[in-house]
């Protein structure tokens, strides 16, 4: 997908599609509520019918908008695990690039929610001592996950340098 | 060890019995300056005594009895602080574990002699706070606790020369010129300006913002002033303020990080102030958050380049810094030649800011993670910014809208472990 992130040692794993299939749901559920709110206003307040036009259309729009950006998100969402970090890429338009040393990692989170339960997807977080380490992989299947997260930590342990 | 028997007595022991009225003592003045001021119209003045006398009954009895209620006991290995009233505490902290042991003195236990001692173990809230001892007491007892850390013996630290020491007029004076009070001043100026044609209806605005910055200025230089550092075995004692004086320890270990930091019109006079990042010194924002974290209020050049390569253990100024290249001006017009970045086999170093500049130093081996951003108008000028991630604190080290190769080429290697990146011209 880019010519930049080329990691000399690892491949790059992308995430499950599932991730998308999750994240359309959402959107599709946050359109359905706020054509809804918009429905009830337009019977209950005599208003202006152009701001309600204008309402529907911008909806109208974001919706694929918000459908096609999902899978690129998704795609581009993306981890490599080298000898002595991990990396993970994330972003279209804003691309965020993080590199963690196992040595460094304080302690990895894996979560789920029950959309993400049902979709059989969980999500890797890795924790390091400073603030503005936001690594995280979403749409992982549970098995992946756990493997990640005790080889994150079995390697954590071994390389373990601290503060 | 030779004073040892008086405090590691295996024994428990009280506070100073004037603890109490020394901890509401700023309550107590507080309700005096309510009391003065509504007696002046002399309508309620009976209720006022009555109140008082109630708040005072109330006051001494549950501080009497928290201070009978607390007790202290220090072993060879642990120290044991028993609180509570109605819900008993009973804390033991393991000496090996102290990160540090601080001295302190408001300004009212100065004046009985009493000291505030506070041990800090890492973890936010697992420390304790001995208030109050006298303070030889106190003083006596944090040799002791230093003595037994891994760190090695304190002794000498007392009556070592001072490596820096602030001058009261420099101070006073950097204060004043800080970016933000010269902004304020010319703020108000041009408001007072604008105002003489038209009556003067702000001018008490002016005067009141004016009184907040003075304030402000008073309470920095109170609180900064007398501000020495002395190297000790267990890194650098800080000492300092006027009315209340707290003496604090960095170890060098503990350092993640130093930023300089030069406001406009210091440059012109080659002042700099000097923070670190140390780990557990949670930085909260406000002020006092802030001044812990201040290795020099303000010094030459030369002397925190001198300090920093002592806290460092590396020399920082043989770094070799670089500019973001040109095409960053679209994003960075003014400061373009101030986002410097350069690095070597132990130091990163970047530099930025318009009015005030500020030079970040980590060591690579305390980055705990690297990321890499790029925008959309950074893709299209074929840019990126780096971030080095450490703990939370003043320092924050970023090279910003460089080259996206040599970003990518930071971002993998910059890491301790990794080979030392090579950079391209």
């Amino acid at each position: 997908m880019d010519d930049l992130f080329v990691v000399p040692d690892a491949p790059w794993v992308a995430v499950s599609p599932r991730l998308a299939v999750l994240r359309r749901a959402l959107l599709l559920a946050a359109t359905a509520a706020a054509a809804l709110g918009l429905t009830v206003l337009a019977l209950v307040v005599p208003a202006d019918r152009w701001i309600l036009v204008v309402a529907a259309l911008a909806l109208a729009v974001a919706v694929p908008v918000g459908w096609r950006l999902i899978g690129r998100t998704v795609a581009s969402w993306a981890y490599a695990e080298r000898d002595d970090d991990l990396f993970v890429r994330r972003g279209v338009a804003f691309r965020r690039f993080e590199v963690v040393p196992y040595g460094r990692m304080q302690l990895v989170d894996i979560t789920a929610g029950p959309l993400q339960r049902r979709l059989g997807l969980a999500t890797v977080h890795l924790h390091t001592a400073a603030p503005g380490t936001r690594a995280r992989i979403p749409g992982l299947v549970p098995l992946e996950a756990a493997r990640l997260r005790d080889r994150l930590t079995a390697l954590g342990e071994a390389q373990a340098s601290g503060l | 060890m030779s004073a040892a028997p008086p405090i590691a007595d295996e024994r428990f022991h009280r506070l100073h019995p004037l603890s109490p009225l020394l901890r509401s003592g700023l309550f107590l003045v507080a309700w005096a300056g309510w009391v003065i001021n509504s007696s002046r119209d002399g309508i309620h003045r009976r209720e006022v005594a009555l109140s008082g006398l109630i708040a005072l009954g109330a006051g001494l009895v549950l501080g009497a009895g928290s201070w009978w209620f607390t007790r202290y006991r220090v072993s060879a290995e642990e120290i044991r602080v028993e609180t509570g009233f109605l819900f008993r505490q009973s804390r033991r902290i393991r000496i090996e574990r102290l990160q540090a042991v601080e001295v302190q003195q408001p300004l009212l236990a100065r004046i009985f002699g009493m000291a505030e001692l506070s041990l800090e173990v890492a973890g936010g809230d697992a420390g304790a706070k001995l208030a109050f001892l006298p303070l030889p007491r106190a003083v006596e007892l944090r040799r002791q606790l230093l003595d037994r850390t891994p760190g090695g013996p304190a002794d000498v630290a007392v009556d070592e020369p001072a490596l820096y020491r602030v001058d009261p007029g420099r101070l006073l004076a950097s204060q004043f010129l800080r970016t933000g009070f010269v902004s304020a001043l010319v703020g108000a100026l041009a408001g007072l300006a604008a105002n003489a044609a038209g009556r003067g209806a702000g001018v008490v605005l002016v005067a009141g913002a004016g009184l907040a910055v003075l304030t402000f200025v008073a309470k920095q230089f109170a609180t900064l002033y007398g501000f020495t550092l002395r190297e000790s075995p267990q890194g650098l004692r800080i000492v300092s303020g006027l009315l209340g004086v707290r003496s604090q320890t960095v170890p060098f270990g503990r350092v993640q990080g130093l930023v300089m930091v030069e406001p406009l019109l210091w440059r012109t006079l080659g002042w700099v102030r000097v923070d670190v990042t140390v780990a557990g010194v949670a930085q909260g924002g406000s002020d006092n958050d802030q001044l812990a974290s201040t290795l020099l209020p303000v010094a030459t050049r030369a002397e925190a380049e001198a300090l920093a390569q002592r806290v460092l253990d590396a020399d920082h100024t043989a770094v070799r810094l670089q500019e973001a290249p040109t095409r960053a001006s679209w994003l960075a017009p003014l400061t373009r030649r101030r986002l410097r970045v350069g690095w070597d086999a132990t130091l990163v170093v970047t530099t930025r800011g318009l009015l005030t500049t500020r030079t970040d130093v980590v060591p690579r081996a305390k980055i705990q993670s690297v990321h890499l951003v790029q925008g959309l108008l950074q893709r299209l000028l074929g840019l990126a910014t780096v971030r080095l991630d450490i703990p939370s604190g003043p320092v924050a080290a970023l090279a910003a809208h460089r080259d996206q190769v040599e970003a990518w080429q930071l971002a993998i290697s910059v890491v301790d472990g990794g080979p030392e990146p090579t950079m391209t011209p």
